[in-house]
């Protein structure tokens, strides 16, 4: 059953991912600009050669169609293509910034758990605790707070007043021969400031639900009865409210697998932390359409698979849930 | 224990380990003058966008010129008094009334891979460029071109179809080896990712989004490469690489004029790093009118405009004074500027006059009008430039003294391209124009280009008398004539005011105080940078 039902998810993600590409293409191309005129703006020594050159070098001098089809057929080739900007393949440049965004994204994706959920779970519990609501009003203050500004403030503070941690970048050349532990101290430094701010308020969407799903648990009915039965707070706690109020968890997690490898364009850009995030940014204000087309795909996949993976999680620990 | 105290004594301690290891502070201000010209250290530039393509004359970017500048090497290049001096060429000489130039190379130069440069490896680039192939904006330097022969290894004819004074100045684009690229895609082979060139550096690694890093050429046939290494870092956000700039994390620094006046100050600052000011000698920004609309075409109309702009004000405003007014196409510095002509003065009696003369005569409403339509046009320019933004603002309040009402907008950069200024739409913008040390603007002003370029005589100007300058100016070699050419140019063009000419920005650098042996010119300090600067022992250690 549950093998048919996720065949059929999978068999209707392909014109789903066909639909999402054509709309990206055209999205891309209507935009105003392209990438010969952005290289050549007010440049005096352009000569019709020079652009014809570059037209056909980017493919420009085919209809769009074809143009798409020719995405498209190196695409089942698993060939993204070339960047325009420095003719590298679009997939090589995608897995070099991948690490770094991953590993950022990750620890930060943790943090995230490791702080809002048991932050939601305790504003649950003892709503009228003075650090609970201590900690709802640093969540609400860190939320509202914006990425770029606290980024250069602790850029100013901590990097250039202060000179505790390096201001930007990911490693520092110099160490490239020296121990992994002075290697790794070395990225741990480069690491905490875009760490503190990717993570800094992005817990409050996380405890808020989980408040929100855990307040919801502890007013069901097996809870009242699992205490009538005299169970154990605590066994009432772990066994029977955590498990349930956790269940929409499963649902955000899927969701933010994309985001895990999607990149952040405005903390990456000021920490020139070499990631997916700048990597878009640069291909998006370069018309750099090979990157922006395998980037938006590949982003497109991950949103359709966390989703599904999500969904079967889900359905696989709520033995509510049916599969039609 | 509360967990509230807990909390406070963990973060105290983390404060205090933090504390332990935190960075020593530079100070590059106690280092002796004196001392002597030693090999090591290291260079560190910051870069906003990422290079791309390293065969010399395939990038565009300043990315990638910033890079194979140092890696690479022209026959010519522009020397500290702007003249163009020998690169890899000993000599050059003008044949057939300039219609040839003869080339001697300097004898024993080698690639970074030891194999001699020839004349061969300048035909191979030549020929690469012009490759319909080849995707390299920069086919137009020889267009012109009718022949090139390599008689021997070290001698290079160049024959043109005319005689082209500008030509010589193109010879300066670097010259790539022909044994490690004949016969590849140019545009796509690996040598784009690791560059071998003839330069003062060596390229060595290239790590995505992070850095280039390059090594002194211990061969280099101008003389001793003496600092070790640079190292340019891709930082794309402005506002990082001027903190970077701040701890010594790079070397130098573009400044805003903000920054140069207010935040590239102080003890902590003056250790690390010198502030640079040069007057602009090559830029300058303009408010241009579209001459092929109504009433812009009313030379009456366009000096009235100018005569109501407070340029000071735009200075103060915008620059914090900062630059000075402009006075004609070239940057009233530059040696081809008239210096008799003036910049337009703030005279507000002068501009109504002529508005007046026009037939713009001022309504009850405040606002001049002529057969029953407003003095009422849009003003725009494109995002991502406060600099414009600001001006356009300023320009509208003092248009209104003189009862003109301008509507300022500020517009996407491609959508003000596509849509405005490519396809002519448009009545005034605020913009700049950034010039080379070669005089030559015949695509901007020259009334053929205004149906050939969209983006360059995009105001249509035409003046037959101007015409035939821009034409007499690329004929003449002598330097003398070709001043007294473009003076006469500069003046024409001031005369017809097809643009208010505004203001021509300073040039505003920071550069660490740990660099030695600066040549300093009129122009900056740059000139032969990886052959005379050098870095005293006492700054050579690393951070």
């Amino acid at each position: 059953m549950l093998l048919r039902y996720a065949l059929r998810r999978l068999l209707l993600t392909l014109p789903l991912l066909l639909g999402i590409s054509v709309l990206t293409f055209a999205l891309l191309h209507l935009a105003p600009g392209n990438p010969v005129q952005s290289e050549t703006a007010f440049n005096s020594k352009i000569s019709p050669d020079s652009i014809r050159a570059l037209r056909a070098l980017y493919g420009m001098d085919e209809p769009l169609v074809a143009q798409y089809f020719q995405w498209l057929n190196r695409l089942v080739h698993f060939d993204f293509g070339l960047s325009f900007r420095d003719q590298q393949p679009v997939l090589d440049k995608i897995l070099a910034a991948l690490p770094a965004t991953l590993l950022l994204n990750s620890l930060s994706l943790s943090l995230v758990l490791l702080i809002g959920i048991p932050l939601g779970v305790r504003a649950a519990t003892r709503p009228t605790e003075r650090l609970t609501r201590w900690f709802a009003a640093l969540t609400f203050v860190a939320y509202s707070f914006p990425e770029f500004w606290l980024a250069l403030l602790l850029q100013i503070g901590v990097g250039v007043k202060l000179g505790w941690l390096p201001l930007s970048g990911y490693r520092s050349p110099d160490l490239a021969s020296a121990t992994w532990w002075a290697q790794a101290v070395d990225l741990g430094a480069h690491l905490a400031l875009p760490l503190f701010v990717s993570t800094f308020g992005a817990w409050a969407v996380l405890s808020r639900y989980v408040r929100n799903s855990m307040l919801e648990a502890l007013h069901q009915d097996f809870i009242r009865t699992a205490r009538a039965k005299g169970l154990s707070p605590r066994r009432v706690f772990w066994a029977h409210a955590l498990p349930n109020a956790l269940l929409p968890v499963i649902t955000i997690l899927g969701l933010s697998i994309p985001g895990l490898i999607s990149g952040s364009v405005i903390i990456e850009s000021i920490f020139a932390w070499p990631g997916l995030g700048r990597l878009a940014w640069e291909a998006a204000t370069g018309y750099d359409y090979p990157v922006m087309m395998g980037l938006s795909f590949m982003g497109a996949v991950l949103t359709i698979a966390g989703s599904l993976v999500a969904d079967l999680t889900q359905a696989s620990l709520d033995p509510r849930i049916k599969f039609e | 224990m509360s967990l509230f105290s807990r909390i406070l004594l963990a973060s105290l301690i983390c404060t205090l380990v933090l504390s332990a290891c935190r960075r020593r502070s530079l100070d590059y201000s106690a280092m002796p003058d004196a001392e002597q010209v030693v090999d090591g250290g290291i260079q560190v530039q910051g870069s906003g966008g990422e290079a791309g393509k390293l065969v010399p004359y395939l990038g565009s970017d300043s990315a990638s010129s910033d890079i194979t500048d140092l890696v690479f090497n022209g026959l010519v290049r522009f020397g500290p008094d702007l003249q163009l001096e020998g690169d890899l060429a000993q000599s050059w000489q003008f044949k057939d009334a300039g219609k040839t130039i003869i080339f001697k190379l300097k004898p024993n130069v080698k690639w970074h891979d030891g194999k001699p440069f020839t004349s061969a490896d300048v035909a191979f680039t030549v020929r690469s460029i012009m490759d319909p192939k080849v995707a390299s904006p920069r086919k137009s330097y020889f267009d012109l071109l009718s022949s090139l022969e390599t008689p021997d290894p070290l001698t290079v004819i160049a024959r043109y179809k005319k005689a082209f004074a500008p030509a010589l100045q193109y010879w300066g684009i670097g010259i790539a080896p022909k044994h490690l690229l004949e016969g590849k895609d140019v545009n796509t082979d690996p040598f784009n990712r690791a560059p071998v060139g003839t330069g003062p550096y060596v390229f060595k690694v290239w790590k995505d989004k992070q850095y280039i890093e390059l090594e002194a050429n211990s061969n280099y046939f101008e003389g001793k490469v003496h600092i070790a290494k640079v190292r340019i870092r891709f930082i794309p956000e402005a506002a990082t690489q001027f903190l970077e700039m701040k701890t010594g994390g790079i070397d130098f620094s573009r400044l805003q004029p903000d920054q140069y006046l207010h935040q590239a100050t102080g003890p902590a600052f003056d250790k690390i790093a010198r502030r640079i000011r040069l007057q602009g000698m090559f830029r300058y920004g303009y408010m241009a009118f579209n001459l092929a609309r109504k009433p812009f075409d009313d030379k009456r109309v366009r000096w009235a405009l100018s005569y109501a702009i407070d340029r000071d004000e735009i200075i103060q405003g915008v620059w914090e004074g900062l630059a000075r007014p402009c006075t004609g196409p070239y940057s009233p510095l530059s040696p081809f500027a008239d210096p008799a002509v003036k910049a337009v003065p703030l005279d507000l009696t002068m501009s109504a006059k002529l508005l007046d003369e026009a037939g713009w005569h001022l309504g009850k409403d405040g606002i001049r009008s002529k057969d029953g339509k407003q003095l009422k046009f849009s003003l725009i320019t494109n995002q991502g430039n406060p600099a414009r933004e600001k001006t356009i603002l300023i320009l509208q309040q003092q248009f209104k003294k003189i009862g003109v009402v301008a509507e300022a907008q500020t517009i996407e950069w491609s959508s003000f391209l596509s849509n405005y200024v490519n396809k002519r739409n448009f009545d005034a913008v605020v913009m700049e124009w950034r010039l080379t040390p070669d005089p030559d603007q015949f695509e901007i002003w020259h009334s053929s280009e205004i149906k050939n370029n969209p983006q360059m005589n995009f105001i249509s100007y035409g003046n037959p008398k101007v015409d035939t300058l821009l034409e007499k100016g690329r004929l003449e070699f002598d330097r003398k004539k070709q001043i007294a050419i473009y003076r006469e140019f500069h003046k024409r063009v001031a005369e017809d005011q097809p643009m208010a000419f505004l203001y021509a920005p300073d040039e505003l650098t920071a550069l660490s105080l740990k660099f030695r042996g600066l040549l300093e010119t009129p122009t900056g300090y740059t000139w032969y940078a990886p052959i005379r600067w050098y870095i005293p022992k006492s700054a050579q250690q690393a951070l």
